[in-house]
C-alpha cells in the first residue's frame, strides 16, 4: 500500500449539520482513514463506499457509505484532490467517471448543434434563394410591376431631365418599335445624363443616358444596347434582384445581428454575382433579339469596345456606371465575337436612322 | 499566492458600498467604473487583466483579459494600492439598489461561481476567471447563462446583488428550487441544475417560466430577491415613453378626478 499524504475533504456526518466538517482522509489497507478535524477519528472498508461527482461541472466527488444509525455519513472531496484515491480504487470511480464522461460528450453535441443549426439555416435559405426568388416574383402582379417602374422613373427625373422630343428621342423610340415584339407593352426615356449608361426597371421601362448615344457611332451601337436592356426586362431581372437583396439583407441581417454594415456588405457582395450571370443572360437574349428584328449585331461588339476603351481611358476620372455590376467587358467582347461569328449570316436590315443628326442634336 | 488581508465595512442598507481598509503596501481590486472615493495616499493603476498573476506575462494577462470580455466585464481592472505610511480607505459602491456580499474566499475553499456582472472588488490576489456552464439546458434556462465566473484565491471578494440576500447552507441531499434568475453564487460543490416547472398551464399562466433552478446541497448559495434584469423589465413596463401606464396605485379615487390630475398629463 501506497503512503500518500492525505487528502483534504470535507465530512459530513449523518444527521449533523448543513455546514459540515473540514477533514483530511487518508488510506489505510483496505479502509479509508477520516480523520475530522474536531470529532473522533473513524475508519471506512472500502467496499462499502459510493462515488459519484457532483457540483459545477461535475469538479467535486461525494464519497458516501451508510450510516448505523441510518441515512448517510458523505465525503466532499475535490476532483484535483482526489488522484491519489483514485489510483488505489478506480473500480470506486468509474461509476462516476462514466457519468462524466457522458455529460462532457452530451456538452458537446450540444453546443455544436446550437452552433450548427442556425448556421444549415442560414446555407438552405441561400441555396434556395434563387428558387425563392422566382416564387416571389411569380406571385407579384404586373400592376405592382408598373408601379415600381413608375416610382424608378419619377426618380431618374429627379435626377436629370427626361428629353421627350426632339431627334433624339425620336431615334430611341424607332429602335424601340424596331426591337419591341407584337403585344410587348415596353417605354423608352432619354434622359439628360453624361454617364454612358442605360438601365431597365420593372413594367418594362427601359431608360437611356444621353452620354450613351453621344457616345454610339451608329443607331446599331444603340439598338444593341437597347436589346439587352429589353432582355431585363423580359427576364424580370430587376424585381428579381430587388426580391432578391431584399431577401439577403433579411439573411444576413439574422446572422451578423447588430452588424448592420457586415449584413450590408456581404449582400451586395451576393448581388454582384448575381447581377453578373445576369448580364450574360441578357446579353444572349439580347443578341438573338438583334437577329429577330434583323438588326446588324456587330453594332453591339462595336459599343461595348467603345465602352472598354472609355473604361481605361476612365480608370482615373469617369467610370462608365454600367460598368460597375457587369461582367469584365473584355471577357463579354470575347464571348460577343464569338457568338456574332457562329450566329452571324441571318439577313440584316439596316436602322434608317440619320445618326449624325442624332448627335448633333445632343449637346 | 500571497493575498492581501483586507478590513472592510459596509454602509447603507439598500443601496450600499464597501469600504475597504488597506494597510500601507496592501492592494485592493475593484471592476471598473464602481470606486466611489479614497483616500490621499492610495495609487489608482489601471491593468490589464485581473492582476492575479503579476509575473504572467503577456500571453498570460491576455487571457485574464479574454475572461473578462466574455463575462461582459471591462478589458482592465483597477487596482488600489496604498502607497501613503497609514492605513487608507477606498470605497465601492454597488451600481443598482441591493447588497454588498463580503465572502471571505479562505472559510469556504478558496472557490466560488457567481453569476457574471456580480462582481465589485477584491483583495489582490484573487483571481477572476470564468466557470463555462457545461450543462446546456442549464445555460439556455437556468438564467445565468453559460458563461458564470470564478473567483479563486483565499482573500475576501466583495459581490453584489439585487434586492434582498438569503445566504444559505444547504446540507447534503437538500435542494431548493430557485426562480432562474435569482442565483447571485454557490460554492462549487453544489449542483445547479433546471427542474421543468411540471405543467404547462403552470408555464404559461404562472408567471414563472417553463423551468426552476434548483440547487442542491452540500454547499453554501446566494441568492437574490431581485434580480437586475426583473427590475430594469419593470421600470421599462411602467414607463410612459415605452408605451406603459402609471396603472399601479389606481385606486377608485385616482380613477376619478385625482387619477387625472396627478398622473395622466395626456
Amino acid at each position: 500500500m501506497s503512503q500518500a499524504a492525505p487528502i483534504p475533504a470535507r465530512f459530513y456526518p449523518a444527521g449533523g449539520d448543513a455546514h459540515g466538517h473540514p477533514a483530511l482522509v487518508e488510506l489505510a489497507g483496505d479502509a479509508l482513514q477520516v480523520l475530522p478535524e474536531d470529532s473522533p477519528p473513524r475508519q471506512v472498508p472500502l467496499t462499502g463506499l459510493q462515488a459519484a461527482t457532483r457540483g459545477f461541472n461535475h469538479s467535486q466527488w461525494a464519497i458516501a457509505w451508510p450510516a448505523e444509525s441510518g441515512g448517510q455519513h458523505m465525503l466532499l472531496i475535490d476532483e484535483a484532490a482526489v488522484g491519489p484515491l483514485r489510483a488505489v480504487a478506480p473500480a470506486l470511480f468509474a461509476g462516476g467517471e462514466g457519468a462524466r464522461r457522458r455529460s462532457s460528450r452530451r456538452f458537446l453535441v450540444g453546443i455544436t448543434l446550437l452552433a450548427l443549426v442556425p448556421l444549415l439555416v442560414v446555407v438552405a435559405l441561400l441555396a434556395s434563394l434563387d428558387h425563392l426568388t422566382d416564387r416571389v416574383v411569380a406571385r407579384i402582379p404586373p400592376s405592382v410591376e408598373r408601379q415600381i417602374g413608375a416610382a424608378v422613373l419619377a426618380r431618374t427625373r429627379l435626377e436629370g431631365r427626361l428629353i421627350d422630343q426632339g431627334p433624339a428621342f425620336e431615334a430611341v423610340q424607332a429602335i424601340g418599335r424596331r426591337l419591341a415584339r407584337p403585344g410587348e407593352t415596353l417605354e423608352f426615356h432619354l434622359t439628360e445624363r453624361p454617364e454612358i449608361n442605360a438601365f431597365a426597371a420593372p413594367g418594362g421601362v427601359v431608360v437611356v443616358n444621353s452620354g450613351l448615344l453621344k457616345r454610339a457611332a451608329s443607331a446599331e451601337e444603340v439598338a444593341g444596347v437597347l436589346a439587352h436592356e429589353i432582355a431585363h426586362v423580359e427576364l424580370r431581372h430587376s424585381l428579381r434582384q430587388i426580391v432578391r437583396s431584399a431577401g439577403l439583407r433579411v439573411i444576413f441581417g439574422a446572422l451578423a445581428g447588430d452588424y448592420d454594415a457586415l449584413g450590408g456588405w456581404a449582400a451586395q457582395l451576393g448581388e454582384l454575382k448575381f447581377s453578373r450571370d445576369a448580364e450574360r443572360e441578357a446579353d444572349r437574349r439580347g443578341l438573338e433579339r438583334l437577329a429577330e428584328a434583323r438588326v446588324d449585331p456587330a453594332g453591339m461588339l462595336r459599343f461595348f469596345e467603345t465602352l472598354e476603351k472609355a473604361e481605361a481611358a476612365g480608370k482615373a476620372g469617369q467610370l462608365p456606371a454600367l460598368l460597375s455590376t457587369h461582367p469584365a467587358t473584355q471577357e463579354r467582347i470575347i464571348w460577343l465575337r464569338e457568338a456574332t461569328t457562329t450566329a452571324g449570316g441571318g439577313p440584316v436590315e439596316p436602322l434608317a436612322i440619320d445618326w449624325r443628326a442624332v448627335a448633333g442634336s445632343l449637346r | 499566492m500571497a493575498m492581501d488581508v483586507v478590513d472592510y465595512e459596509i454602509f447603507g442598507s439598500e443601496m450600499q458600498y464597501v469600504e475597504v481598509e488597506l494597510d500601507p503596501g496592501e492592494a485592493a481590486i475593484g471592476e471598473a467604473g464602481v470606486m466611489m472615493y479614497m483616500q490621499d495616499g492610495i495609487q489608482m493603476d489601471t491593468i490589464f487583466g485581473d492582476g492575479a498573476q503579476p509575473q504572467g506575462g503577456f500571453f498570460g494577462k491576455l487571457m485574464g483579459a479574454g475572461k473578462r470580455l466574455l463575462t461582459g466585464e471591462s478589458l482592465f481592472t483597477t487596482v488600489y494600492h496604498n502607497e501613503g505610511s497609514g492605513k487608507r480607505r477606498v470605497a465601492f459602491a454597488a451600481p443598482y439598489p441591493g447588497k454588498i456580499v463580503p465572502v471571505d474566499l479562505s472559510q469556504i475553499g478558496g472557490t466560488l461561481i457567481c453569476q457574471k456582472d456580480s462582481f465589485l472588488a477584491a483583495a489582490k490576489g484573487v483571481s477572476l476567471g470564468i466557470a463555462f456552464q457545461k450543462k446546456i439546458g442549464v445555460g439556455l434556462f437556468g438564467g445565468e447563462g453559460f458563461i458564470m465566473q470564478k473567483l479563486d484565491g483565499d482573500g475576501m471578494a466583495f459581490i453584489h446583488a439585487g434586492g434582498t440576500l438569503l445566504e444559505k447552507t444547504l446540507a447534503p441531499g437538500e435542494t431548493l428550487r430557485v426562480d432562474t434568475g435569482c442565483v447571485v453564487a454557490f460554492q462549487p460543490s453544489v449542483d445547479f441544475d433546471i427542474q421543468y416547472a411540471g405543467k404547462v398551464k403552470t408555464a404559461l399562466f404562472g408567471g414563472e417560466g417553463l423551468f426552476f433552478a434548483t440547487l442542491s446541497g452540500p454547499g453554501k448559495v446566494w441568492l437574490q430577491s431581485l434580480p437586475l434584469s426583473r427590475m430594469a423589465d419593470r421600470i421599462v413596463m411602467a414607463s410612459r415613453a415605452a408605451g406603459g401606464g402609471g396603472k399601479e396605485g389606481g385606486s377608485a379615487l385616482a380613477g376619478f378626478g385625482l387619477g387625472s390630475l396627478l398622473g395622466n398629463d395626456e
